[in-house]
């Protein structure tokens, strides 16, 4: 009988903290998943210059942050930030946007690297390059490379004059080899484009040697700011796990150009909101671990077009390896999700695709687990992880912020993803029951301060979830 | 009760407390031990009892009357178990409880002075004047690397416009302009009148700490030359639309905080 764990991460001594700590992200060591690293926009909680991460020995049930990311500022920590573990040998990868460095024009991505999760010495620096935007880490054991593994970063490098900016760092695996450890950048945009490519860059490797790389490809942007945006959703593949001096080809269209088009001509508002919550930027991908083949896809836009509200959730599946398309989870079997964000996709070893998301719904935001081993043909089980409206008392930041993203991995059968949400202590806002180290009063629907006296007001968490098979 | 005095040369309050983000006054109770998991204890671990917060990051203002595992700093004579003392610390791990890595250690004595002012005064904490002064000090010195200070008032506030031929991110500053009416001139090649000042209007993850000026606002200003020929994001000469800009955090403060800085100079 699968169960479900979902745990607030902000540890006891923490329990005075009322910071915003969004966008989070989340790294389990396959050979080890009871290690398992988090992140969000989280500051050293004494004001030093290194950003924490949080960790967890014992499967997500408690939790320690240690500060080890350069570039930490007051009030938020690193920028972006995403991790993923090696697939042996239990090396951390990290992927920033260093706080301190990155300027008013000139974001600073920089990829890190240690061997050891729980020390508390600082990563490794081993990429340091001006101009990329939302690093995303994503580790396999593909067949290719020196058999430690494969480790992947995508990225948008807005620092490249071509306007093709999607692109992808790509190295082996290594505990110690010294900087950069064999990272290559390449740009996988082939075609043209309005002058960049959007935020998101995702990946999905098979261990068979199969990566897939999704973006979305910027044809036109127009309207106020130029910020109404009409784009692509394209797919690159590489069947030898991305090692070569041209990777990301294997897949090409009709035209012969590399990268097949999941879609075509979608529509965003750039930077719009919905309750405060940014949209122009959610995409993700994942491939079935048992059928490199098999490949999902989803992606968020504006159907209604520049007079419209909505943020309308798209899923996708390709059986023949990107090479043609077709919709998943649609109506009237599912509902659609129209004002959805943060869409996260992930397949188990059983075969069974997980949905992870968060739409706003009666002014609340809702995060929703969706599993299906159909690929939503009849309905898929669906789990209310969280629901609560977002308005902590303390606001740092104007409006409290979600993030651009969430993550959901798996490891064998099992789901392990993260989000954040309002951290008010009530029961009602948790269907699924969850931890929390940090002091809270259920009862009376109060956090405390470490004394367990003194109030603390509501702020914003990073949750953990564990779905065991 | 004896003291934890270290060997080496005190230093003095404000140097340790500019060092250690977190102090206080607390009694060693265990030595060699931790009741944290996470953390290898060895022989110059101490778990120390809190009797007193001295300063604190607002999350940590209340760990009197909890215990603290503390990393004795190598530098210092260990104390012995029984022992009270002002320990300055930085923190190192953050689960269950709280570890802290020691930079700095007084006599209990040393800090009782400012114990019994506090008790007195509506201060937050006993070293509640300590920070004020090295919040004036950090302020000082932000303006004397300023290109200009300047004291006045919001008048206008106008969005520069965007540029197609420019990528994007969600990142973005968001440059706006804000029209100052300058009534004093502290320091820079800036004259009393219009003055014409940028800033991120952006509320991202990278900007939001940076003021925001708004309608009618007073402060003091400390400005920056406006960076970069051109702007990424907007394709604008940025310093075509403002000489000067916004950029850090302590860029407005209070007006009276002209005093502070003139009393400072």
């Amino acid at each position: 009988m699968p169960t479900l764990k979902i745990v607030n991460i902000t540890p006891r001594s923490l329990s005075g903290d009322i910071g915003q700590m969004g966008e989070p992200n989340l790294a389990v060591n396959p050979e080890n998943p009871d290690e398992i690293v988090a992140t969000a926009f989280t500051p050293d909680p004494m004001g030093g210059p290194l950003a924490p991460i949080y960790v967890s020995t014992d499967g997500g049930d408690t939790w320690v942050l240690r500060s080890v990311v350069p570039g930490g500022v007051p009030g938020t920590g690193t920028g972006d930030i995403t991790v993923g573990f090696t697939p042996t040998g239990g090396t951390l990868y990290a992927g920033i946007l260093n706080a301190r460095l990155s300027t008013a024009t000139r974001l600073r991505m920089q990829i890190l690297r240690t061997p050891d999760a729980r020390s508390t010495t600082p990563m490794q620096i081993l990429v340091d390059r001006g101009g990329p935007d939302q690093p995303w880490v994503v580790t396999e054991a593909v067949a290719n490379g020196n058999g430690r593994g494969r480790v992947y970063v995508g990225n948008n490098d807005v620092g490249l004059s071509s306007g093709r900016t999607a692109s992808v760092d790509a190295s082996d695996a290594s505990p110690t080899a010294p900087a950069p450890s064999g990272f290559v950048a390449t740009p996988i945009e082939r075609r043209s484009t309005s002058g960049q490519d959007g935020p998101p860059v995702r990946i999905a490797a098979h261990p068979d040697g199969t990566v897939y790389a999704a973006f979305t490809s910027w044809q036109n942007r127009s309207g106020p700011d130029f910020r109404n945006v009409t784009f692509d959703v394209v797919v690159t593949r590489d069947d030898t796990g991305g090692v070569g001096p041209n990777p990301f080809r294997s897949l090409t269209d009709a035209n012969g150009i590399a990268g097949q088009k999941a879609a075509a001509q979608r529509f965003v508002v750039f930077d719009d909101e919905i309750d405060g919550q940014r949209l122009g930027g959610d995409l993700t991908i994942a491939v079935d671990p048992r059928d490199s083949a098999s490949v999902w896809i989803a992606w968020c836009d504006r159907v209604g077009g520049p007079a419209g509200v909505d943020n309308t959730l798209h899923l996708q599946h390709s059986a023949d390896r990107g090479r043609t398309w077709s919709a998943a989870r649609t109506p009237p079997v599912n509902s659609v999700l129209s004002t959805a964000i943060n869409p996260a996709l992930a397949v188990n070893s059983d075969g069974l695709v997980g949905l992870l998301y968060q739409e706003f719904v009666e002014d609340q935001w809702r995060t929703v687990l969706e599993l299906t081993a159909d690929g939503w043909q009849t309905a898929p089980a669906r789990q209310v992880l969280h629901q609560a409206a977002l308005r902590p008392s303390v606001s740092l930041n104007g409006k409290p912020f979600l993030g651009d993203y969430i993550r959901m991995i798996t490891v064998g059968r099992d789901f392990y993803g993260v989000f954040a949400g309002d951290n008010l202590p009530d029961n009602a806002n948790f269907p699924a029951g969850v931890m929390y180290q940090r002091r809270a009063n259920f009862v009376t629907r109060q956090l405390f301060d470490v004394d367990g006296v003194h109030r603390v007001p509501t702020s914003l968490d990073p949750f953990f979830f564990h779905r065991a098979a | 009760m004896p003291d934890g005095t270290p060997a080496a040369t005190p230093e003095s309050i404000p140097d340790l407390v500019r060092q250690a983000p977190l102090s206080f006054v607390g009694r060693v109770t265990r030595l060699g031990d931790t009741p944290l998991a996470a953390v290898t204890a060895d022989e110059r671990t101490a778990v120390v009892k809190v009797d007193e917060v001295l300063h604190a990051p607002d999350a940590f203002r209340r760990l009197a009357g909890s215990e603290v595992t503390v990393q004795l700093s190598a530098d210092l004579d260990p104390p012995a178990v029984g022992d009270t003392a002002a320990f300055f610390t930085t923190g190192a791990v953050y689960g269950e409880g709280l570890a802290v890595d020691e930079v700095g250690r007084l006599p209990a004595a040393d800090v009782q002075p400012h114990l019994t002012l506090a008790a007195t005064t509506a201060d937050a904490m006993p070293f509640s004047a300590v920070l004020r002064g090295i919040r004036d000090e950090d302020m000082t010195t932000h303006a004397g690397e300023a290109d200009a200070v300047v004291v006045g008032t919001v008048v206008g506030l106008e969005k520069l416009p965007g540029n197609e031929d420019r990528p994007v991110s969600e990142h973005d500053p968001d440059w706006w302009r804000a029209q100052l009416d300058v009534s004093h001139v502290e320091s820079g090649d800036v004259s009393p009148g219009r003055l014409a000042v940028l800033y991120p209007n952006s509320r991202d993850i990278h900007w939001y700490r940076v003021p925001k000026p708004s309608p009618g606002q007073q402060g003091m200003w400390i400005l920056h030359t406006t960076e970069g020929a051109e702007d990424e994001s907007t394709g604008h000469a940025l310093r075509d639309a403002a000489r000067f800009q916004l950029l850090d955090p302590d860029d407005r403060q209070p007006t009276r905080m002209l005093a502070v800085l003139q009393e400072r100079r």
